[in-house]
């Protein structure tokens, strides 16, 4: 690592740390309690970054997993392999939180709503991803698999969702972008929250997928180095 | 082309020859069959919703055997690299494998099928051509997916473990709708609620079928 990543891994960190502190002050201290649903809708601002994370985790490994097929890159299959790690902890965070906050708000842990079950298929396809890279002996091998393993379920995706709006369609609206306009749904105190939380588990994401990244090249090299030492 | 009824023909004969796995997969479908009707107790009211349902999963069940041992037997004795080593189109190979996986399925459909009607003791349905058709697309679906994923399972330390987690998610859309099909028809809807059902089945059908042939190529290269 040259200085100048250093000095930006270093910024990074320092963002993140304080973006957290900064968002649970606005969460618990400045923002006020929300009037019917009280303090179970505080969740409300770990549980939405979280989703929106898994997203674009999801789309950043789907991406780069066609990255790696056209171009057969080992850095695309990195990052594919990177984001795709990242996103089943924000999946499995998504997870939890939700039917954390749906008992007190629905009087039931879980509906087969259509995000839900979209959100729950997605992390059985995540899980299923990891577990073909730890099962795939060789390397090269491994990669080329997951890719188009990932290929597929970014596509099958928005088919999933289709099919589950279909099959049933009680999940709150959109309150953020909806047809009312940005941000239409909230009060502007909520808002701020929102978008300072949004921000921090964005520049959150980004981070681990780079220090996941690093990890692999690391043991890449590692792997290297331990065939040759076996090879003399 | 030639390629695609090449194998295409080595299977079918393979099977006429043996008979297992057609045999295999239908009586395993069918245990699947009683086990799901002995779990859901005897009810006078045995819904078609619930017919369905037990029927797409013993077909998927038994579909999943098929799809494994027929990937396996390529891959053992290096049959599928010798496939490869041929100046054959990739593509032909997936197709004729895909085809030759679903000629098996339909044909365990073709005894499954009847029998769910008759332990649920439903009545023959209006359409019996488009239950055969929603049979045809789900199958469909289902092993050209199918056929892929197994083609990278038995590649694997776990063999044919694998397959199933990686195939049952990607082909939820697939259940889902060949499920809500088939109900449809077997509690005598009009034809218009089913045919949303039948598009979505298409649609998944094609838009896999298509990425599948692509990446294949990508899961045989050695």
């Amino acid at each position: 690592m040259n200085g100048r990543t250093s000095r930006l891994w270093i910024a990074g960190t320092m963002l993140v740390i304080g973006g957290l502190v900064s968002s649970l002050y606005l969460i618990f201290i400045r923002t006020g309690l929300e009037e019917t649903l009280g303090f179970s809708q505080k969740i409300f601002y770990f549980h939405v970054p979280c989703a929106w994370v898994t997203y674009l985790a999801f789309a950043v490994s789907g991406i780069a997993s066609v990255a790696y097929l056209v171009r057969s890159s080992p850095r695309w299959d990195r990052i594919a392999h990177a984001s795709l790690e990242v996103g089943t902890v924000f999946t499995t965070l998504v997870l939890v939180t939700g039917p954390l906050w749906a008992k007190p708000a629905w009087g039931v842990y879980w509906v087969w709503d259509a995000r839900l079950t979209t959100t729950l298929i997605l992390w059985l396809i995540e899980i299923a991803y990891l577990l073909l890279r730890v099962f795939v002996e060789e390397p090269g091998k491994a990669a080329k698999y997951c890719a188009v393993m990932g290929l597929l379920g970014v596509i099958d995706l928005p088919i999933i969702h289709y099919s589950v709006v279909l099959w049933r369609g009680i999940h709150p609206d959109p309150v953020v972008i909806s047809r009312k306009g940005f941000g239409a749904g909230l009060p502007s105190e909520f808002l701020l929250t929102l978008m300072v939380s949004l921000a921090t588990f964005t520049l959150l994401y980004v981070m681990l997928v780079g220090v996941r990244y690093r990890l692999e090249v690391v043991r890449e090299r590692v792997n290297l180095l331990r065939q040759r030492a076996l090879e003399r | 082309m030639r390629v695609f009824w090449a194998i295409l023909w080595k299977d079918v004969r393979q099977e006429w020859r043996r008979r297992e796995l057609v045999v295999v997969m239908a009586v395993f479908s069918l245990v699947v069959l009683v086990m799901f009707s002995f779990a859901l107790g005897i009810r006078p009211d045995r819904p078609t919703e619930v017919a369905a349902a037990v029927m797409w999963i013993a077909i998927t069940f038994a579909g999943t055997l098929g799809l494994n041992r027929s990937l396996a037997l390529e891959r053992d004795d290096q049959c599928l690299r010798a496939l490869l080593l041929s100046p054959a189109d990739r593509s032909w190979i997936y197709l004729a494998k895909t085809v030759g996986n679903l000629l098996f399925l339909l044909i365990v459909e073709a005894v499954i099928v009847p029998l769910t009607f008759v332990l649920f003791n439903l009545d023959v349905p209006e359409h019996p051509g488009w239950v055969g058709f929603v049979c045809f697309l789900g199958s469909f679906g289902f092993v050209s997916v199918g056929t892929l994923l197994a083609g990278m399972a038995t590649a694997t330390r776990m063999r044919d473990w694998l397959l199933p987690l990686l195939l049952f998610p990607i082909q939820v859309p697939v259940l889902i709708s060949a499920v809500r099909a088939t109900a449809l028809l077997l509690a005598a809807r009009p034809l218009e609620d089913v045919s949303l059902w039948l598009a979505l089945l298409g649609a998944f059908d094609l838009v896999f079928l298509a990425l599948c042939i692509i990446a294949f190529e990508h899961v045989v290269e050695e």
